[in-house]
């Protein structure tokens, strides 16, 4: 028995540092940033979050449940109007033209989804890509 | 084994057969869901189980003397907050027959069918969220509920109140997924307490689809010791619906060597689950 606790102390040893390394190649912030650009360049109605932790997009169907629950959302673009890239670790929003963009909304749709948000990206006419953080969470 | 010698083994011990509890620590939906505040969720999974031979201790005391279990589980969670979920599972035996000894030696086949014991559960999750790396640590208390009727002779379910606790951790990347578990379950007067260890690995080979490979540890104060693993697949249809796929291979599987019994056997499950 005492070998057997071994074994056992042993493999969740394993389990715990084989994934000890914190980020992919795919998840580098230059390649995140070119994928947020590549998606709002010219759609001023656009959102882009870096989301930590999103890495399973069943994990994270919670994400778009929230999202597409705030009114200002574009439900007849993307998918019910949230895109995700557990890629990237990035979700997009498409927002109604006219309804401006929910920021605050979008951050706390992503805490209740079980992540948290780093900070997001807009596009606009005059200043291209602009990146933002959100402050960091209370929760 | 000669009809003489299973008549030595096992005859006048078919009255003191028990059946193995099974510990089944997986919880809705499929393991991975709702993270989400307020989310919930059902699934259904049929399982077949087949156990080819009668056992006392590690070794085979009715060689053919078989066991085919098939049940329907129904499952359910709801979330409140990602650090704390409710779930609840009925099993359903659709069909249970095995085989053992009479008295005289001769094979006898006895029959259970009905409700199950119901198990509650109350994982408390503490998630952490990386860079390109998400996980949680769980902490699981749960409740075995004698739910069914003890009206056949031969009762898949033991029928009895029991409770136990689990402590998982679990972590995932865009590629892999890891998840390790180990728990206990203290029944009542006869059931021995239980143990069990589970480490289970994850290519997510696309977006939307897992293939895993999961392994089982089990023993009890009997001298019980099981081991079992196989593939698993998981498969998202959509948002709402989830499909997952098992098979477990016996690759250890000892007794008490109290008296005879099936042992662990090869196991078949497919669910289907729905994710609100």
């Amino acid at each position: 028995m005492k070998q057997f606790l071994l074994f056992i102390c042993a493999l969740t040893s394993l389990a715990m540092t084989t994934q000890a390394r914190n980020t992919d190649p795919e998840a580098t912030p230059e390649l995140r940033d070119q994928a947020a650009k590549v998606m709002l360049e010219n759609r001023p109605n656009y959102l882009a979050v870096h989301t930590r932790g999103l890495v399973c997009s069943s994990c994270g169907i919670g994400l778009r449940i929230h999202t597409s629950k705030l009114d200002a959302v574009d439900k007849s673009q993307l998918t019910k109007g949230v895109d995700l890239d557990v890629e990237k670790q990035l979700v997009f929003v498409a927002f109604k033209p006219d309804a401006g963009i929910d920021v605050d909304g979008v951050r706390e749709a992503i805490y209740n989804a079980g992540y948290d948000p780093v900070h997001y990206y807009l596009w606009t006419e005059v200043d291209g890509i602009r990146q933002t953080a959100y402050p960091v969470s209370e929760k | 084994m000669s009809r003489h010698t299973f008549r030595g083994c096992c005859g006048g011990l078919a009255l003191g057969f028990l059946a193995l509890s099974p510990l089944n620590a997986d919880q809705p939906i499929m393991n991975m869901m709702p993270r989400w505040d307020g989310g919930y969720g059902f699934q259904v999974r049929a399982e077949h189980v087949h156990r080819s031979d009668l056992k006392q201790g590690s070794d085979v005391v009715g060689r053919g003397l078989t066991e085919d279990l098939t049940q329907l589980h129904l499952e359910g969670v709801y979330t409140w907050d990602r650090s704390i979920r409710l779930t609840a599972k009925l099993p359903y035996v659709a069909d249970a027959r095995r085989e053992v000894p009479d008295a005289g030696g001769q094979k006898v086949v006895q029959y259970d069918e009905g409700i199950g014991d119901l198990t509650l559960a109350l994982p408390l999750k503490k998630y952490f969220n990386l860079d390109a790396r998400s996980g949680s640590w769980t902490l699981a208390p749960q409740l075995r509920i004698p739910s069914g009727k003890e009206d056949d002779e031969f009762e898949v379910w033991d029928g009895v109140w029991g409770s136990g606790l689990s402590l998982g951790y679990e972590t995932e990347t865009y590629h892999w997924f890891i998840a390790t578990s180990a728990g206990f379950w203290v029944f009542e007067q006869p059931e021995p307490a239980e143990w069990s260890y589970s480490l289970d690995l994850g290519w997510n080979v696309r977006d939307d689809m897992q293939i895993l490979w999961e392994s089982d540890l089990s023993w009890d104060d009997e001298n019980k010791f099981f081991l079992s693993a196989g593939p698993a697949l998981y498969w998202r249809w959509n948002d709402k619906t989830h499909i997952r796929i098992e098979w477990k291979h016996d690759f250890v599987s000892r007794v008490t060597s109290n008296r005879p019994d099936h042992g662990n056997g090869d196991r078949f499950s497919a669910g289907v689950g729905f994710v609100f």
